[in-house]
């Protein structure tokens, strides 16, 4: 059934979305032919993209299709993104499911497509530091990563100089500055909870980092402000795979793209490495082998982790990379508390004020920083807060109808501030993926069983998270104010999914070495956020890029020396 | 890029108040979709439709290094670059409909020949429905206008009366839908919400009873205080009929169908115009738009900055 592409590639990438494209773009520069598979299909903007939609123009009116989304995305209709205008960037949870105990559900949000989630990404973009790359010398806990910030600062450099971040130098020893765009310019109530935040409680509040440029920049024009990126973005004035890293490589005429090939497995060898891949074609569901030196996993943290969890032989009963029972466990998500905010009531106004911004404030991590140390729980949380104008929500609470009512909803425009709290999860190996032992997707490839809670750490660290969001709502001194709502997020739900396959100096307690390489297989990397040994409260796309471009240097420079 | 233009100046002494003065919006280079479709044109024209552009952060159009098409072919299916093959496309959006995409997932307005056929309202039930919109956003209901192809005219009244019947109309579906979810996934969708409110409200919401319902008491209490159908009446009978089941209401009044009705109508109403054309442009809706610049304070407000700590910003 299967029929074998005879070419044998430098390498072999599987999945183009932020790490993907920085892997393929620094191995072609480095002279490497490089082959990448993509799961789903390539997205064409004037198709695809919806970003200067107006809801008028939509069956729905931006409303939602929820019919649609509950029969075909039941889970990724819960993505705040994954709505009228974008819902095409989401899988259909029927060809992609997953299981978990009915007691811990877990939600799991996928793009595939060549960009992956880069079309939708909310773009924050903060470098992490020793507090999470020397986490466990500094509070025993776990451990650290196999590396410290001074190693990857180069590659927070190359990536920040080439994709564009815009931002604010702060000079925090927890979140180092990099090489910044100027910043955006906060609006009046992110202005107005600064003076008061800073000034009440010394904590720092500053613009969001965002992978935004606010002036033209690699030949890229600078955003114009229409605030909807996660509905693509024709002037590609935010970082996604297929306008920027991609490009670059493909320029270089090195990079084979192939989409909707589906990877199963990986075939291996008699020396024990990887030949290249086994998958199946999307729609025709042909099943198809690629060959190459060098594979490369940046499927996403789960999905890669799957792969190697199904890729089983002799020498690998359970799976590839697993021969000390790690592989899949120290799952991580971010987890918030949200809900918090109320109206700001020196702000009110007849009069519009300017909107686009795409990107809020944040209040930086102060928590077990420095010599301050909680007694109650490791690591720590950071806020994110926003304040504007409200378009037309307040209509919902103005009494009565008619020419009057109408001009209330005009005239009185109340101003909103809100902020959410977000948290370190801890990596735990009670929190694991493995093979569903039943179900398989649309291909016939076996699923994973996601099994993942937030434990006491998590808990304990939500009551003080909580304290100071309800500090900050008093000192805000808000018209109508909401707490925080009780529960924590649901695993999943920020989208920052992180381990199964974390790195470390010690091949019995880890997956991956310092340079992302598999300990029991030479030829076989995993580049993405599988990689993860701590994820800090910050998110990690920007560090996930840092590590493939760090990782794509050690891979060329082996490879060139014949070590591969 | 210049930042004089939307640099605030410090006032000489300090004034706590955070008020908004319009006269200071002046000071925002806020483009309007056509200015900055003109920048795009420039820009284009200017690069002569070839190669990539020299990255410069000192030109000022928003679009400066706008790359041309034929290093956009160059590139796999699936890669791009900013493209002038865009502009036709933001240009269309600006009109009533959007243009349709061949093999677009989205579900655009497509424009209609001939008269509205209501998808669950019978016609006179979408006559009292219509009337009820226009009484609600004060507008004369002339009743005639229906869009047909090619026409921008927008008639909100009608466009918000569409939208509660497409509303109506699909709730049975929403409902199986909801009904129809997996263990799994209703479990997922309890834990992300918090509480299974939002759930039952998809598995059990029956706006069709809530109309149905409400219609027949707009008819009863209008045939018992007029004498006369609700359509029947003239316009000031129309109102007082409506406002015994307004929101504005006396608090302590009584729940009812018609109180029900009126809640769920105003809501749809509001939902269907604020989205309309005429009802983003009454609220001077400033969003989707082409700003120059970063569209922040540019207000003066004593005591903040907007940058980073400058002391702390070594390099």
């Amino acid at each position: 059934m299967s029929s074998r592409n005879t070419k044998v590639y430098d390498a072999l990438i599987v999945g183009s979305g932020a790490s993907g494209g920085w892997v393929a773009k620094e191995l072609t520069e480095r002279g490497m032919q490089v082959l990448m598979l993509e799961a789903g299909p390539p997205r064409v903007p004037t198709r695809d993209f919806t970003e200067h939609v107006w809801p008028y123009q939509l069956k729905f009116r931006g409303f939602r299709d929820q019919q649609a989304l509950l029969e075909n995305q039941p889970v990724q209709r819960l993505c705040y993104a994954c709505d009228e205008y974008s819902h095409q960037f989401f899988v259909n949870d029927h060809e992609n499911p997953y299981t978990f105990p009915l007691d811990k559900p877990f939600m799991w949000i996928r793009g595939r497509q060549v960009g992956g989630k880069t079309f939708c990404w909310a773009r924050e973009s903060y470098r992490y530091s020793d507090y999470e790359f020397k986490a466990a010398s500094r509070d025993g806990y776990e451990q650290d990563w196999p590396f410290s910030y001074r190693d990857l600062e180069p590659y927070y450099d190359k990536v920040e100089n080439f994709i564009g971040v815009s931002g604010s130098r702060e000079g925090l020893e927890q979140m180092p500055d990099g090489r910044f765009l100027p910043p955006m310019r906060l609006s009046c109530g992110s202005l107005l909870a600064k003076q008061v935040i800073e000034r009440k409680f010394g904590w720092r509040v500053m613009p969001d980092r965002v992978a935004n440029l606010t002036v033209p920049h690699n030949g890229r024009p600078a955003c114009h402000y229409c605030d909807e990126c996660q509905r693509g973005c024709y002037t590609a004035s935010y970082f996604n795979s297929p306008a920027v890293t991609l490009p670059a490589a493909a320029r270089t005429g090195r990079l084979t793209l192939v989409s909707d090939a589906v990877v199963s497995h990986l075939p291996m060898n008699d020396q024990g490495k990887a030949d290249g891949v086994y998958h199946i074609e999307r729609t025709t569901r042909a099943h198809r082998e690629a060959r190459a030196k060098i594979v490369v996993l940046a499927a996403s943290a789960l999905e890669s982790t799957r792969i190697l969890l199904h890729s089983t032989s002799r020498r690998f009963p359970k799976g590839v990379g697993n021969s000390n029972g790690v592989l899949g466990h120290y799952l991580m998500d971010h987890f918030t508390l949200e809900g918090a905010g109320g109206i700001l009531p020196a702000l009110k106004s007849s009069v519009r004020e300017p909107i686009g911004n795409p990107a809020g404030f944040l209040i930086p991590k102060y928590v077990n920083t420095g010599s301050h140390r909680n007694k109650n729980f490791l690591r720590g949380y950071r806020f994110d807060g926003d304040a504007s104008q409200s378009a037309y929500e307040h209509a919902f609470g103005i009494a009565g109808f008619g020419r009057d009512f109408r001009r209330r909803v005009r005239e009185e425009i109340p101003y909103y501030f809100g902020i959410t709290a977000q948290g370190e999860c801890v990596p735990r190996y009670d929190n694991y993926v493995a093979l569903d032992p039943e179900k398989k997707d649309a291909w016939g490839i076996p699923v994973l069983h996601i099994h993942a809670s937030y434990g006491e750490n998590e808990r304990a660290m939500a009551k003080a998270m909580r304290q100071d969001v309800l500090a900050i709502l008093d000192a805000m001194k808000l018209e109508s104010p909401n707490p925080p709502r009780q529960e924590i997020s649901v695993f999943g739900k920020n989208i920052h999914e992180c381990g199964t396959a974390r790195m470390g100096n010690d091949p019995k307690t880890s997956v991956l070495n310092g340079f992302n390489q598999v300990h029991d297989v030479k030829n076989l990397f995993v580049t993405d956020g599988a990689c993860f040994v701590t994820q800090g409260c910050y998110e990690p796309t920007l560090t996930i890029m840092a590590i493939s471009a760090r990782a794509a240097d050690y891979i060329a420079e082996e490879y060139r020396r014949g070590e591969l | 890029m210049s930042k004089s233009k939307i640099t605030a100046k410090r006032p000489a002494t300090g004034n706590s108040q955070f008020t908004i003065q319009n006269s200071q919006y002046s000071q925002f280079r806020i483009l309007t979709r056509r200015q900055w479709l003109l920048k795009l044109g420039e820009a284009a024209v200017l690069l002569g439709f070839t190669g990539t552009a020299p990255a410069s952060e000192t030109t000022a159009s928003p679009l400066a290094g706008l790359a041309g098409e034929e290093s956009a072919k160059a590139l796999p299916p699936g890669l791009y670059e900013p493209s002038s093959d865009h502009l036709a496309h933001v240009l269309a959006s600006d009109s009533l409909f959007h243009a349709v995409p061949p093999g677009s997932e989205t579900d655009y307005v497509r424009p209609r020949v001939g008269a509205y056929q209501p998808q669950f309202f019978s016609s006179s039930e979408m006559q009292a429905i219509r009337r009820l919109v226009s009484l609600m956003l004060g507008e004369a209901d002339d009743g005639s206008v229906a869009a047909s192809a090619g026409d921008d005219h927008e008639n909100a009244v009608a466009v918000v009366a569409e939208w509660i019947d497409l509303r109506v109309a699909s709730a049975a579906g929403v409902r199986e839908a909801a009904r129809g979810l997996s263990p799994e996934h209703r479990a997922l969708a309890v834990a992300y919400h918090g509480s299974a409110a939002a759930v039952e409200e998809l598995e059990t919401a029956q706006p069709e009873r809530i109309c149905r319902e409400g219609l027949q008491w707009l008819t009863e209490e209008s045939t018992r205080r007029h004498g006369k159908p609700f359509l029947d009446l003239p316009d000031e009978q129309q109102t007082v009929v409506l406002r015994k089941i307004s929101d504005a209401r006396p608090p302590n009044a009584a729940e009812s169908a018609g109180t029900r009705f009126f809640k769920f109508i105003k809501h749809e109403i509001i939902r269907g115009f604020y989205t309309s054309r005429a009802g983003l442009k009454e609220i001077d809706y400033q969003g989707n738009a082409f700003h120059a610049e970063s569209p922040g304070c540019g207000h003066d407000h004593p005591n903040t900055s907007q940058g980073g700590s400058p002391s702390t910003g070594s390099d």
